[in-house]
């Protein structure tokens, strides 16, 4: 199929190569814009009172000049990758869904074991406010980082959020009923965890408040990882040509 | 409906139009993986979903999906 850009003819796998190069530069802008996000997130907890343990006027400056500059050069970055309207065609935008889906999988079979590692944290800053203990920066940053963690997750895996072209292959018919199968998983899982807190709770209250962030985790990684033999199954026996 | 199970003639449809999965899923707007999981059965698709397929074949619903009694 010969498409034309930038003023030449292209094959299919051109235009292809292509799109992955103004792609990559869109994400690396992204990571950019998120890395000021960051940063800037760092200098505006500098002003909520409680925590003594202030930046310095020096530390306040760098950081405040790595935001904007970080968050000026992914925008700029992003803007100058933004995919050619010649690459918009339907077979082109299913090949380019389907190569996304296959990084989305390998992204929710990652992202439970994230949540899984900043679950602890988050459960310890949890437990300074409910203690009336001083709140630190770090305590802010973490249940900053795991809600803003967990809200992307939720996201991806009920299929918001995504662009019109990828649509027909991720937010289909079938992508909506296999994730309200992997959804259910995740539902029996909770349920059955929750019965088995409270019986532990009854011989141990200590062993079933432990037991909280593997339920938690269970109940996230559950879903995730039913998704993904799924929609790895129903890919299974094509004659894609 | 107990005691019955959708089947379909999609595969050779397909056959003799001489598509491929994917350009089917175009002409349709939906994934090859939902054409292909319809074609191996494992996933029944709505109504509206069998009546674009029907209309990308340009025939009617019932000579592309018909039941049949389920021997299990």
């Amino acid at each position: 199929m010969g498409l034309v850009m930038q003023g030449a003819a292209m094959t299919e796998n051109e235009i292809l190569g292509a799109v992955r190069r103004f792609e990559w530069r869109r994400k690396v802008g992204l990571g950019m814009a998120l890395l000021g996000v960051v940063a800037a997130g760092a200098v505006a907890v500098q002003f909520v009172p409680g925590d003594p343990d202030h930046f310095s006027k020096t530390e306040f400056l760098a950081f405040g000049a790595a935001a904007i500059a970080f968050i000026a050069g992914g925008l700029v970055l992003m803007r100058l990758g933004r995919i050619p309207a010649d690459a918009h065609t339907p077979r082109i935008a299913m090949l380019r869904a389907e190569r996304l889906q296959g990084r989305r999988h390998i992204a929710l079979m990652l992202m439970p074991l994230s949540l899984g590692f900043m679950l602890p944290g988050a459960i310890r800053a949890a437990g300074h406010v409910a203690d009336g203990r001083l709140v630190t920066h770090i305590d802010m940053f973490t249940v900053a980082a795991f809600t803003s963690f967990s809200l992307l997750f939720a996201l991806m895996i009920a299929g918001r959020g995504l662009d019109r072209w990828a649509k027909p292959v991720l937010d289909d018919e079938l992508s909506r009923e296999l994730r309200s199968r992997a959804l259910a998983v995740g539902y029996f899982v909770v349920l059955l965890g929750v019965a088995v807190l409270f019986v532990v709770s009854l011989v141990s209250r200590t062993a079933a408040v432990d037991l909280i962030p593997v339920v938690t985790a269970l109940g996230v990684a559950g879903p995730a990882l039913r998704l993904f033999m799924l929609e790895r199954a129903a890919g299974a026996g094509g004659d894609e040509g | 409906m107990i005691g019955y199970r959708l089947r379909n003639r999609l595969k050779e449809a397909r056959a003799e139009l001489g598509l491929t999965q994917t350009e089917l899923a175009l002409r349709v707007g939906v994934s090859r993986k939902t054409i292909n999981t319809v074609e191996n059965e494992v996933f029944v698709p709505s109504t509206s979903l069998a009546l674009a397929l029907a209309a990308a074949f340009e025939r009617p619903v019932e000579a592309l999906f018909y039941l049949s009694r389920d021997e299990d």
